[in-house]
């Protein structure tokens, strides 16, 4: 079994100039509290906007919890589709600070979805001329992360706010909701958050009874973000309102 | 850094979410894993001022792909740390060499520890040096060096969290290695010459 050498700090062959450099090095600094308590409410508020917007995203769970939980297997998502979902999602979102990664399936949790076992993907390598990489072998799925944006957890928390007073209005007072959503576009013309808006737009316009929109709207977030649990959402929601607005037309 | 003796194979949320049977949440990947990522984006060479939305960055990637996630394959700090690799290459990317980033201690411990300006300066000056020497590096010989020789994380330990074989590992450290060997005699030569050139 071959051993790891021995480390520079610790090896007295070692070039004294480069253990100087590494002893300057310190300590890495600890997450300060208030750093985490933005991101951990933004992410909250993330997470609960998400679920209230009937998009509930968890890990995947084990095979015993599957056959549990889910005992019809409704169908299968093709993962080799999802390549063209990326760059148009990017498209959409432009500076958006997520993206979606190819090979990445979110989980809807109604209805019941199988989950494909994750494709493993492997970051873009980059490269200097003196120093080839090897060929990684990727054993999990490793997420792409876009370039990030400028919005910071505070400005995500608040992102998250005014969807929810969106997605409140709604049921309601829908004109009221289309304003908050064009504030909304207007504050976070870039918002990190493009997916739940899309999604949000669906419902509104179909609780405004424009199917057309809302068909179109749905189709777009599809295109942009094909594996993502909001395109499925939306679609979900078209497709109910067609049933309904279907069901109307028989008893009428 | 090392993994617990009794338990090598876990890791405290990986425990708590085997013990409670069920799929983790992002806030609870969140709570039990947020300094862990805070920690390894500082060693991936992210800039402070970058770090909060780097680590909410982390995070926001990690709950859209969470059903990708699957707790009995893998540790859920092999999964964020694949993520953070991502997020550190896209900021790290195009960054200038003189915005590279070691800067872990801050002001004040550094202060402390050097009395004097010139020590502090000099200790300011060999933190710029290998941050820039670090930064000519790809970010996976990079985070394999700074685990491995600043760390002290074993070849095993840095080949599970990176999901590569540990040859893979050996030989990133050895052309790492290599690099900052060189790259420092370079660094040395040029000083040399630079002072000759001074009447």
């Amino acid at each position: 079994m071959i051993r790891d050498p021995h480390r520079w700090l610790e090896d007295p062959a070692a070039n004294p100039r480069l253990t100087e450099l590494l002893e300057s090095s310190g300590a890495p600094l600890d997450l300060p509290a208030a750093v985490n308590a933005r991101v951990g409410e933004a992410l909250q508020q993330l997470a609960s906007t998400a679920a209230r917007a009937g998009v509930a995203a968890t890990a995947k769970p084990s095979l015993l919890a599957n056959l549990v939980a889910k005992p019809v297997i409704v169908g299968s998502i093709a993962l080799a589709a999802a390549g063209g979902g990326l760059a148009g999602y990017r498209l959409m979102a432009r500076q958006s600070s997520v993206a979606e990664s190819p090979g990445v399936v979110a989980e809807v949790r109604s209805p019941a979805v199988e989950q494909p076992a994750a494709t493993p993907v492997e970051p873009p390598a980059a490269t200097v001329s003196d120093l080839p990489l090897e060929s990684d072998r990727a054993v999990v799925a490793r997420p792409r992360a876009q370039a990030i944006a400028t919005a910071s957890s505070s400005t995500l928390a608040e992102e998250a706010r005014l969807l929810e007073s969106v997605r409140a209005a709604i049921a309601t007072d829908p004109s009221a909701a289309r304003r908050i959503l064009t504030q909304y576009d207007a504050r976070f013309p870039r918002g990190a958050l493009k997916q739940e808006r899309a999604l949000l737009a669906v419902r509104l316009a179909v609780a405004e009874g424009r199917r057309g929109e809302a068909k179109a709207q749905a189709t777009e977030l599809e295109n942009a973000a094909k594996d993502s649990p909001y395109a499925k959402k939306a679609r979900e929601v078209v497709d109910s309102s067609e049933h309904t607005d279907g069901a109307r037309t028989i008893t009428e | 850094m090392s993994m617990s003796a009794a338990s090598p194979a876990r890791v405290p949320g990986h425990d708590q979410e085997m013990r409670s049977g069920s799929s983790p949440s992002i806030v609870e990947l969140y709570q039990d894993h947020a300094r862990f990522v805070w920690r390894r984006l500082q060693q991936m060479g992210v800039r402070e001022s970058d770090l909060e939305d780097a680590l909410q960055e982390v995070f926001v990637v990690a709950f859209r792909n969470l059903a990708t996630f699957d707790p009995h394959r893998a540790k859920p700090t092999t999964w964020l740390f694949g993520i953070a690799l991502n997020v550190a290459r896209n900021l790290t990317r195009g960054l200038r060499r003189s915005e590279a980033h070691l800067e872990y201690t801050s002001e004040p411990q550094a202060e402390a520890r050097h009395g004097s300006p010139e020590e502090l300066l000099c200790h300011r000056q060999r933190q710029e040096l290998l941050a820039k020497l670090l930064a000519a590096l790809p970010l996976e010989h990079r985070t394999t060096f700074v685990l491995f020789e600043l760390e002290g994380m074993s070849g095993n330990e840095i080949a599970e969290q990176m999901q590569v074989p540990v040859g893979t590992v050996r030989s990133r450290l050895f052309n790492a290695r290599k690099y900052l060997e060189t790259a420092l005699t370079d660094h040395a030569e040029a000083e040399r010459l630079a002072g000759a050139l001074v009447p």
